[in-house]
């Protein structure tokens, strides 16, 4: 991913087939502006109640319940009776608000993940608290109280503490990704040999989000990937 | 050297004062010894432009700036804040130099050491306050300085704390708007993911910075953490090339009173092969993408940036699936306009001239994270 117009049509793009992120401006006049967002409300199970968009999950989200599909490895799936039903929210005080964002590092040239949890009353979350919950940290046995991958800095538009998912190891990490999918292209499909690795690049953001979302307690949706298997 | 030196501390001191003196014009023309050499070596630097000079070359005048740079430092007094206070009698304030290129919270053991026999409210982290903002540790404390006093060192002449720098220390309610910081461990997390984002910018890549054993990495550590400039140098001279033509970009954020930075990916040569100065590096820079960290922009980036604690449903109301409408009426193209329209800009506490080599000053007015600072000063609380 080489500059941020790509990472901004890729964004586009994704919504398109994950219409929970958004797409979020601050500034005018600025052309390189803008990041994804995604909330999630989950109580204290950690099970997702609702996101950001609510109001647009289809039906068909239903079937990630029975699902084959390991890649959702938050405890539960998206629970179609609160879809919707923002009162129950509001009365829940063990409601947690995930939020994720995907910001452009132009230094790495990568997408960088970005996550904040507080309650409803906008308390923030202690790490400790947070990491805990993240499915990552059943993969780390090191202390929760220092990952060096992940640490508080400040938001790069936004000016206050987030946490931030370190990207000095995504360059090398999708370039593995897609040089194996190129192979992989190409033993498939012989006709197919201008599959470059700089068409693979535009998979860059949806790859290397369905590598990180399950780490962090996003659940990925079924039709996002039925989405993108058409594609 | 020592007149660099002082020339740092002056202008550092009483930057009011002696900062039409010992602005860009002195480094062109200066009368003293330290300046001259620093536009000789700059004049080199832009003549020798595809072979660049190696810093080899260049070693034994610059050597004496990168330490006068290094020995920078600030006089502080803190002060306890009044209502943290629960001794009968107020502690005397608390003066130190404070290092230019550390942080506050690797210096200031001793101030909580000084304060913590006064007051009894020792649940949160201590943090430092300026005239109301709450101090962000994680921005090297010389930054800080050049960016929230600045040229405008308000104390009046016949004050008995002219030129200090008055910082209170609190040690209770501490800020949701600025980054924890518990313990040492995380200055070292915050200074190391700095540092790799710098090198990654530099050259690529970080595997200099990986390759370092475990002595080296706390060589670099303790010389930063001690204020040890040949233990600190003996490390981070590796993460610098031999040559100009080593480097990808060159690590630079423009901050404005300390804002999240505006990073630009600085090539060191332009287009016809000249060695990027600090003009040219101005001029690269659109107005626009300084615009939104400036004050006094007319945007509406002000009223959203600045209430950004309050978390809930504040980024839906800015969301916009379409491209937004662009408006081009800005009175200013690149931020080389801005600045000459009267604006200030400061590195390491004094304004280097305009024709300075950028690589040349990443090197040796950069900070220990590597990167190169510039300071934009608000033009219009001066």
């Amino acid at each position: 991913m080489t500059s941020f117009q790509e990472f901004k049509n890729q964004a586009l793009s994704l919504i398109n087939g994950w219409n929970e992120w958004c797409w979020v401006t601050h500034r005018q006049r600025v052309d390189e502006d803008g990041y994804l967002v995604l909330k999630l409300y989950k109580n204290k199970a950690n099970c997702i109640l609702t996101s950001t968009t609510s109001s647009s999950i289809r039906n068909d989200d239903n079937q990630i319940e029975d699902n084959d599909i390991d890649m959702s490895i938050v405890d539960s799936s998206v629970n179609s009776n609160n879809n919707n039903n923002n009162n129950s929210v509001d009365q829940d005080t063990d409601i947690h608000i995930y939020e994720y964002h995907v910001i452009f590092s132009r230094s790495y040239q990568v997408p960088v993940l970005y996550l904040n949890v507080y309650k409803k009353d906008s308390t923030v979350l202690s790490w400790s608290d947070i990491w805990n919950t993240l499915p990552l940290s059943k993969y780390d046995s090191s202390s929760h109280n220092i990952v060096p991958y992940f640490s508080q800095v400040e938001h790069p538009i936004l000016g206050i503490p987030f946490y931030q998912l370190h990207p000095c190891e995504t360059p090398n990490l999708m370039k593995q990704i897609l040089s194996v999918s190129k192979e992989e292209h190409d033993d498939e499909d012989n006709n197919n040999n201008n599959d470059t690795i700089e068409n693979l690049q535009q998979y860059f953001l949806s790859s290397w989000l369905s590598i990180v979302s399950p780490l962090v307690g996003i659940n990925i949706p079924l039709h996002f990937l039925k989405y993108m298997s058409n594609k | 050297m020592s007149i660099l030196n002082s020339l740092i501390s002056i202008v550092s001191l009483n930057s009011q004062k002696h900062s039409i003196a010992y602005s860009s014009a002195s480094f062109s023309n200066g009368d003293n010894f330290g300046l001259n050499h620093v536009s000789k070596l700059n004049k080199q630097t832009n003549t020798q432009t595809h072979n660049g000079p190696t810093i080899t070359e260049m070693s034994f005048f610059d050597e004496e700036i990168k330490k006068s740079i290094w020995d920078g430092k600030i006089p502080i007094i803190f002060t306890l804040s009044p209502n943290d206070l629960t001794s009968h009698i107020p502690p005397s304030p608390y003066s130190l130099m404070a290092p230019r290129n550390s942080y506050f919270p690797l210096i200031t053991n001793v101030v909580k050491e000084h304060f913590k026999s006064s007051t009894l409210v020792l649940a949160d982290e201590m943090w430092l306050e300026y005239n109301g903002v709450p101090i962000k540790w994680h921005i090297p404390i010389g930054v800080l300085y050049d960016s929230l006093v600045g040229g405008n060192n308000k104390t009046s002449e016949d004050d008995p704390n002219q030129g200090y720098w008055n910082l209170v220390v609190h040690f209770q309610s501490y800020p949701d708007k600025i980054l924890k910081c518990p313990n040492e461990e995380y200055i070292k997390t915050h200074y190391k993911n700095v540092l790799k984002e710098a090198n990654y910018i530099k050259q690529g890549d970080i595997t200099k910075l990986n390759n370092l054993n475990i002595n080296q990495t706390n060589e670099l550590w303790d010389g930063l953490k001690y204020h040890d400039y040949d233990k600190f140098w003996s490390i981070n001279k590796k993460f610098y090339p031999n040559s100009t033509k080593e480097y990808k970009y060159i690590p630079i954020r423009i901050i404005y009173n300390c804002k999240p930075p505006v990073q630009e990916l600085i090539p060191v040569f332009d287009e016809n092969g000249e060695e990027t100065t600090l003009q040219m590096l101005f001029n690269f820079i659109p107005f626009q993408n300084v615009e939104n960290i400036l004050g006094n922009s007319n945007s509406s980036s002000n009223s959203n940036s600045n209430n950004n604690d309050d978390n809930d449903d504040n980024n839906n109301n800015n969301v916009s699936k379409s491209d937004q409408v662009k408006e081009i009426d800005s009175k200013f193209k690149t931020l080389f306009d801005y600045l000459n329209s009267g604006v200030k800009y400061k590195i390491q506490g004094i304004e280097p001239d305009l024709s300075s080599s950028v690589v040349w000053l990443n090197e040796f007015f950069g900070y220990p994270d590597n990167f190169l600072y510039i300071v934009l000063l608000d033009p219009i609380s001066k």
